[in-house]
């Protein structure tokens, strides 16, 4: 009798429970086709800077490559001579971490913090010349034990509703006015392909100084000291913008399998506790049955 | 260097600014559309020394630019 109410119990939590998932992943359905349609408007701003690092040679690897391993891997600043390996040590970095405040969406957020973690131990990272920014509650959590010193900014709010470009530029902002000055920096975010597939991605910005010593500035024209420092300013933001909207994609992407798989798993964990409740029912029934008839039959 | 940043304003100001004229003159069925893209939600909070700082000054400067326009 005990066994039969704890069995009903968990039956109807774990319906419960069915019921919430599904509607997350209804709610993140929405929200996804919103997100993957304004990613399409958003494009053209990570495509800008990436082609401009490729034509004025700020980095090796190529925009469109078709190499798998080219594509996750580091851009690096083009090393002229071997002397340039040692000022590639000492340069001044930025790491950040483009993830959102909300869980429940696989592995998008642990996935950017474990790339930042790797990235940070195989450089030696210092809180002096290696900062961090966080953008959203689950990077802050899962990076702030580790490399507290290293903290320069941290956002919140993210997440909740769609990124527009003024939160980029209030990003922007803050990095600029926070005083740490960097030679390089890189954004880790999760790129959009499909509803199904989402990667780690990193795209890099330079400090105007960099862009003004880029190999093969001098392939264009009328470039002076005003217009680069715009530059410099804007494509920090556009970046930004780029790697909020990338990210607001793969999250609701991400979610919607998550919560689809755990509708699945609770609707068989249903179907096998359903049978056990009518097993353990029916049991209970003979029993007493059992216990009638042969009470009766003592009796006779 | 330009007048606007000889007066304090960087170029993601100048941007911005003109980007929220250029909502404010739209028609009005697109109006209220373009408008929520104005405001930004987000909270930015610095650090120091390895905890949260105050907030710096610079987000009240960033958003009276806004409003003046």
């Amino acid at each position: 009798m005990v066994q039969l109410k704890q069995v009903s119990l968990r039956l109807k939590s774990i319906k419960n429970i069915q019921k919430i998932t599904k509607t997350m992943k209804m709610v993140s359905a929405s929200k996804f086709t919103k997100a993957e349609r304004e990613l399409q408007a958003a494009r053209p701003f990570g495509y800008g800077p990436r082609k401009f690092y490729e034509s004025s040679r700020l980095i090796k690897a190529a925009v469109d490559s078709k190499d798998k391993k080219d594509a996750a891997a580091v851009p690096e600043p083009v090393q002229e001579k071997p002397e340039d390996q040692e000022a590639q040590k000492k340069l001044k970095r930025i790491y950040i971490a483009m993830t959102s405040d909300r869980g429940l969406c696989g592995g998008v957020h642990s996935g950017v913090a474990r790339r930042i973690r790797r990235e940070m131990t195989a450089r030696n990272a210092e809180g002096t010349t290696h900062k961090l920014v966080c953008v959203g509650d689950k990077a802050r959590a899962l990076l702030r034990r580790a490399y507290s010193t290293s903290m320069l900014v941290t956002v919140k709010d993210i997440g909740r509703i769609a990124p527009v470009f003024a939160d980029a530029s209030l990003m922007a902002t803050a990095i600029a006015e926070s005083g740490f000055t960097y030679d390089v920096g890189e954004i880790y975010y999760n790129k959009y392909f499909t509803a199904v597939k989402y990667e780690m991605s990193i795209v890099p910005f330079f400090s105007k100084i960099r862009i003004e010593s880029a190999p093969n500035m001098t392939a264009f024209d009328d470039v002076d000291d005003d217009q680069l420092e715009c530059y410099a300013e804007w494509t920090l933001a556009a970046l930004l913008y780029y790697a909020l909207k990338q990210g607001a994609a793969s999250e609701q992407s991400a979610r919607m399998a998550a919560m689809d798989n755990a509708t699945k798993n609770a609707s068989e964990m249903i179907r096998k506790l359903t049978l056990l409740f009518n097993r353990t029912r029916q049991a209970v029934i003979t029993r007493e049955l059992i216990e009638i008839i042969s009470g009766a039959a003592a009796l006779k | 260097m330009s007048a606007w940043r000889q007066a304090g304003l960087t170029y993601i100001n100048y941007s911005n600014i003109a980007a929220k004229v250029l909502r404010r003159s739209l028609k009005q069925e697109f109006r209220a559309e373009a408008l929520k893209r104005d405001e930004s939600h987000v909270r930015v909070t610095p650090w120091a020394n390895g905890r949260p700082a105050r907030k710096l000054f610079f987000e009240t400067t960033f958003n009276t630019y806004l409003k003046r326009f």
